[in-house]
């Protein structure tokens, strides 16, 4: 191989077969890996681009039915009902062979026989016709723009995208500044590594975990969940010292009131991921040089104005990069919407993940589907510029 | 070590107590929900759904190992386990193992097109697995590969390789250009290199991507949800999901099985928290 970054002056004439040879040995060290990427990456994202751009045909099943009744009618010369048994209508192979003409249905002689009626043989040809379009991918015709716009009519959509929304606002601030608050106070006592390995613990645990954790937590029940028990034995001491007057406080269900149920899920995700915000700037702290610090104080500088006036301004770019991560993670948020409310009560708290989860596999759409993860894959597009931007950069220092 | 506490009293001004008190509220407040779960996990199931786990601690002895033992029972959460491990090894050792290679010769070798891959690898970090799934899920469909492990682990490592070659490659560019020169000069075939002289050297990525790769598929929901049809096949987490969302949600179940997934990811992550913050340090966040 050419030896690389260091000498790239070497390449003589009579090197160039012997250089063709070494770049194909590069690529056979990337091949396995160049393989999956592309199958599974590259080329699923232009296939979902052209998939939302299409639309599912719906295959008119009741249309079907009366095409069915109507021909058998012409061949028969009489009126036909839908419990008829088929092979007593004079003509109805003939029929038969029409309508699966004119709908590409291929049909075997035996697949009719003499105990099924006109409904069961409709729907055999159905079942047939269906299974027909979707392995040969004819189940959908090019829409243009379709999906995109009846996303931003469909209300369960907007819903969702006011939901990302809350979250991208509430989930980052908090995240950052709960990050920024842990970071910096841990920085200043002894057990700091205790305390941060509590606040990153829960990034281990899977969204389906921390749901049933969340889940028991939200309990509307005073005795049992503990965040309303906590409510309740704060009323109660304000109540003792007079601040609130006696009233039984019932629990609040957290997860089942449309105006709760988004902050809710977003302090669910806030405890899952505030470890990430807090190991980044725990280090960029860090780095802020002593001498700076120890000036500062020999100058009178309190804390609160070493924090803001030093330290925050020194670790500016580090929380840009956060709050990128943080929109990242909530623009794909899914598990945890999924495992608790699965978007509800009455898709309250639906966010496009999960609406996208939804529409490819139980509302069996993967058209519509395809066009909200295009949404996602857009949102994300400014990050992937800003990256490629700073590698370009970083190359360009590199050489 | 001198100069690190030199920094910590340098830094450590302002109100002790306050300082110590906010942290200590934080801390707690984040430390209770897992508290919660296992301290629930282990009360009868009756105790559970009328009393709060605060009060479990003036009955110590009505602490019982039976939610376990159910669990261990049931066939669905053992099975979950085994299937989360099944998924979890291979697909953590592939990418990690194929991301090596195909770093290899980005970081130390000049090439046409070497530049456009590296592009092409940052791009797809970014990428949202959404945005991949559909047709990921056809085209397992057409190799009938969909709803088996096969298929899963391919997904897994092709999900997994951006960010493995990416960080080996930040890494082996900055190993010292000179040793491998000289194992060359030494008659050393890149191969040799690359196991004999890199791979010893880059045991902190290693280990990292290991931690990594490993917690995101044990704790990955959507791709499993997916891409695994059969129910005998699902991990963990799918158990978990479906449990919960099933009326009768039996919490002397849920309890135990939520606290034993957590187990496994728990002890990685207490054991190899130094891995793990390097890699996060180091760039590293899921698509």
């Amino acid at each position: 191989m050419n030896i690389g970054r260091k000498n790239k002056s070497n390449a003589g004439q009579s090197l160039e077969k012997g250089h063709i040879r070494e770049w194909a040995v590069n690529y056979l060290w990337m091949l396995p890996a160049m393989i999956l990427v592309f199958f599974f990456l590259v080329l699923p994202t232009l296939q979902t681009i052209y998939l939302s751009l299409h639309e599912k045909v719906t295959f008119s099943e009741s249309q079907f039915t009366q095409d069915v009744l109507g021909v058998l009618k012409t061949e028969s010369g009489r009126e036909i009902k839908r419990d008829d048994l088929i092979e007593r209508i004079p003509g109805w192979r003939k029929a038969m062979n029409r309508v699966a003409f004119q709908y590409k249905i291929k049909i075997a002689p035996g697949d009719i026989n003499e105990e099924m009626t006109v409904k069961d043989t409709a729907e055999m040809l159905i079942v047939a016709k269906n299974q027909a379009q979707r392995s040969e991918g004819r189940d959908q015709q090019f829409a243009g723009l379709k999906n995109y716009i009846q996303m931003f009519t469909d209300s369960t959509m907007l819903t969702a995208f006011r939901n990302n929304l809350i979250w991208l606002l509430f989930f980052t601030v908090f995240t950052v500044i709960l990050g920024l608050l842990v970071a910096a106070l841990a920085d200043r006592v002894r057990w700091s590594t205790l305390a941060k390995t509590i606040i990153f613990l829960p990034m281990a645990i899977s969204g389906a975990a921390a749901a049933v954790i969340w889940n028991f937590m939200y309990f509307k029940d005073v005795n049992t969940g503990t965040i309303n028990g906590v409510i309740n034995a704060a009323l109660h001491l304000l109540q003792k010292i007079g601040l609130v007057s006696a009233n039984g406080f019932e629990g609040i269900a957290f997860l089942g009131r449309p105006d709760l149920v988004n902050l809710a899920l977003i302090a669910a995700g806030v405890w899952m991921q505030v470890g990430f915000s807090t190991v980044i700037f725990s280090a960029a702290l860090k780095s802020v040089p002593v001498e700076l610090i120890e000036m500062a104080h020999l100058e009178g500088a309190g804390n609160l104005q070493i924090f803001f006036k030093i330290e925050i301004p020194i670790i500016q770019s580090t929380i840009v990069l956060v709050i990128t991560q943080m929109i990242m993670w909530v623009l794909k948020v899914f598990d945890i919407i999924y495992t608790l409310t699965k978007g509800g009560p009455f898709h309250t708290s639906e966010v496009v993940a999960n609406r996208m989860y939804m529409t490819a596999f139980s509302e069996d759409n993967f058209q519509y589907a395809a066009a909200m993860a295009v949404v996602l894959f857009i949102a994300v597009l400014p990050v992937l510029f800003i990256n490629i931007r700073n590698l370009a950069y970083e190359e360009s220092v590199r050489e | 070590m001198k100069q690190k506490s030199d920094v910590s009293t340098a830094r450590l001004s302002g109100n002790p107590i306050l300082i110590n008190l906010i942290l200590g509220v934080i801390v707690l407040a984040w430390l209770i929900p897992t508290f919660m779960l296992f301290t629930s996990s282990i009360r009868p199931v009756g105790d559970m759904l009328t009393t709060g786990w605060w009060t479990s601690f003036l009955h110590p002895e009505r602490f019982t190992l039976e939610n376990y033992r159910e669990v261990l029972a049931s066939k669905g959460i053992g099975t979950g386990f085994i299937n989360s491990l099944i998924i979890a090894i291979p697909s953590t050792v592939l990418p990690i193992f194929l991301g090596a290679l195909a770093a290899y010769p980005i970081s130390f070798y000049k090439f046409p097109g070497r530049k456009l891959i590296f592009i092409a690898i940052i791009a797809m970090q970014i990428v949202p697995l959404q945005t991949v799934l559909i047709p990921v899920l056809l085209t397992l469909k057409g190799l009938q590969l969909n709803g088996t492990y096969l298929g899963i682990w391919l997904a897994h490592t092709a999900f997994g390789l951006p960010l493995c070659i990416y960080l080996f490659r930040n890494f082996f560019a900055q190993l010292p250009y000179s040793l491998i020169e000289a194992a060359k000069i030494d008659g050393a075939n890149n191969f040799q290199i690359f196991m004999i002289l890199i791979t010893p050297m880059s045991k902190p990525v290693f280990a990292s991507l290991a931690i990594f790769q490993f917690l995101w598929i044990w704790n990955d929901l959507l791709v499993a949800l997916v891409l695994l049809g059969d129910p005998a096949l699902t991990p963990l987490t799918v158990r978990l999901s479906s449990l919960l969302g099933s009326l009768d949600s039996g919490w002397n179940i849920m309890t135990p099985a939520a606290f034993a997934s957590m187990l496994l990811p728990l002890t990685i992550f207490l054991a190899f928290q130094k891995y793990f913050v390097r890699g996060i340090l180091a760039g590293a966040v899921k698509g």
